[in-house]
């Protein structure tokens, strides 16, 4: 359960039937006798809901819903009021209360109008984190001097009037995140919802509910219906990242939901029809996943249709000195410096330094570097002392050959290159002609 | 935080300063946790409870990291380093695997961890020629 109530009531009796009504139905609920008691409860913890009486010992209840609407603005207030007190009904609405009761109360009326509350507010916070996602920064930039990163935009222009899934793949840090708004934004559903989630961050049960919503008591403390992720970004773009985190049951449910374009909310009965464009990325190797039976092959295939792949920063460091001055432009009036550029030592140092952790690793450097500037000019100092001390060197073990390998290969190239003369090939080499012909044969 | 780690091996006598500080300089750039795996020379993984230098590894670490505001979380046991790597890899979100200077040199050790480690390997050589850190420098 996580709607919590408090009970502001100084008669025992009656806060007492609330308290006992209301924990029958399953919400958490404290009770007190007294207004300064329930303010200091409501100023030290959360609370969606207060049913306040007006007359009350400490503090009374208008006074006690004027202040709470200054401490703690989300928690809604429910004013009980004398029998025919009309004023102080009408005072408490305008102080901002959600609703009013007049005394003597039915406690079925009473757990109406919470009901009511508890779904308003629940509405409500979807409704925020909605605004949230569709407020989104919408002005993308991306940076690529490079030839590769301008060939992922390329790519990127190419299924600008297409609806087909991406899947964007590349370490982490790299800017899968960017270029997903950047599909979901040049093309036609740009005015749409896009909506990402973070396949890795949630338990499985966690994941499902907030990918395909969930029905009215489908799990303890389902107090209401929840649309899923999936429903609100109909029309848009839903971004899926670390896919391969997947459960094995969401791998399926996906799968369907993919090629069906409906779902069956968690614990629902009826399918929900939605019209998504799916991205989804990772850092992880698919095709070993696939290998190993923890990922569908088949969804791999519908997530696939277009495959980015996007270089890392060390393959592509003609981007290094523009993303730097990038990250400088975007982080200086944040910390209100006016830094106009970087001295030739520093710049040196961020050009010859590897970012294991890529792009997002280079940003925190700037922005560090942004904080920590004196001068003019980011130089040396002001950089990680780390990148100045250290050679640093990412291998990939996937691109890690055995020494056999590169061994033959590198013998049949001397015996290409001499012309399939193998004895003059054995001499230079420093082998004899059976270990040669060995290797040759071990192809 | 994300949730993912970055895994730094090193031996447990090595100069702390030198890939210590380094690897929590990247957790904390990432914003991710850091896992750290010391181990003895001969390639056993390390006890916790062996040594009076060990709690002073370990508090040293960890007071680093609290500093930084990096989650971390030190290994030890009595497997070798190559099962408990591969153990840690299996079960936990590893995101990089950094190994330290000495174990970076320790060829055997290297393509050991190459071979098993499914996520990259970030290797660390002390820089030859220590950078100049002049100020007034040239602008670019």
């Amino acid at each position: 359960m996580d709607y919590r109530v408090l009970v502001a009531e100084d008669e025992e009796i009656a806060r007492k039937h609330i308290i006992d009504t209301l924990e029958a139905e399953g919400y958490e609920v404290e009770g007190t006798g007294n207004g300064l008691d329930a303010l200091k409860r409501i100023e030290s913890d959360e609370f969606d809901l207060l049913i306040a009486d007006i007359k009350m010992p400490g503090m009374d209840g208008l006074e006690l819903l004027s202040r709470v609407k200054q401490v703690s603005p989300g928690t809604d207030v429910i004013v009980v009021t004398g029998f025919g007190s009309i004023s102080s009904a009408v005072t408490a609405m305008k102080k901002g209360a959600y609703d009013y009761l007049p005394k003597p109360f039915d406690l079925d009326e009473l757990l109406l109008k919470i009901n009511k509350a508890r779904d308003r507010s629940s509405l409500e916070k979807e409704n925020r984190a909605l605004k949230a996602y569709l407020n989104m920064e919408k002005d993308i930039t991306v940076i690529a001097e490079s030839a590769s990163m301008k060939k992922v935009l390329e790519m990127v222009q190419d299924i600008q009037d297409s609806d087909c899934t991406v899947l964007l793949t590349g370490e982490s840090g790299v800017g899968k995140n960017l270029i997903s708004k950047v599909v979901h934004y040049s093309s036609g559903r740009r005015d749409r919802p896009f909506l990402s989630l973070n396949c890795a961050t949630f338990t499985e049960d966690l994941l499902a509910s907030e990918l395909f919503g969930h029905e009215k008591g489908a799990f303890t403390g389902a107090l209401a219906r929840k649309q899923g992720l999936m429903e609100i970004a109909d029309g848009g773009t839903l971004y899926l990242d670390e896919i391969a985190e997947l459960s094995p049951n969401l791998q399926a449910k996906l799968l369907n939901a993919i090629e069906d374009k409906e779902f069956y909310p968690v614990g629902g009965t009826k399918p929900v029809r939605v019209d998504v464009r799916f991205i989804a990325a990772t850092n992880q190797n698919i095709n070993r996943a696939i290998a190993s039976g923890s990922f569908r092959r088949d969804l791999y295939y519908r997530l696939n249709v277009m495959e980015i792949f996007i270089p890392i920063l060390r393959e592509r460091k003609s981007d290094i000195v523009p993303l730097c001055r990038y990250f400088l432009k975007k982080h200086s009036p944040g910390y209100r410096k006016d830094i106009k550029g970087f001295t030739k030592e520093a710049l040196d140092i961020l050009k010859g330094y590897s970012y294991p952790g890529n792009v997002r690793e280079l940003e925190n450097i700037i922005e560090r570097a942004v904080i920590l500037e004196k001068s003019s000019h980011i130089g040396p100092d002001s950089l990680p002392q780390s990148l100045k001390m250290f050679q640093i060197e990412t291998l990939r073990p996937d691109r890690v050959k055995p020494l056999g390998e590169i061994s033959r290969e590198y013998v049949v190239s001397v015996v290409e290159m001499l012309g399939g003369n193998k004895s003059e090939a054995s001499r230079l080499l420093g082998i004899s002609r059976t270990s040669l012909w060995r290797m040759l044969k071990e192809e | 935080m994300s949730g993912k780690e970055i895994l730094y091996v090193s031996y447990k006598d090595e100069p702390l300063e030198d890939g210590v500080s380094y690897a929590i300089y990247l957790a904390g750039a990432l914003h991710e946790g850091l896992r750290v795996v010391l181990m003895n020379r001969d390639g056993a993984g390390w006890m916790s409870s062996e040594g009076a230098g060990t709690a002073k590894v370990q508090s040293y670490i960890f007071e680093r990291c609290r500093k930084e505001g990096v989650k971390v979380t030190v290994h030890s046991g009595l497997l070798s380093t190559t099962s408990i790597v591969r153990n840690i890899i299996s079960r936990e979100k590893i995101d990089l695997v950094l190994l330290s200077p000495l174990v970076t040199h320790t060829r055997k050790v290297l393509n050991k961890l190459l071979k098993l480690s499914p996520r990259p390997v970030v290797t660390m050589a002390k820089a030859s020629i220590q950078n100049k850190t002049a100020e007034g420098g040239k602008v670019s």
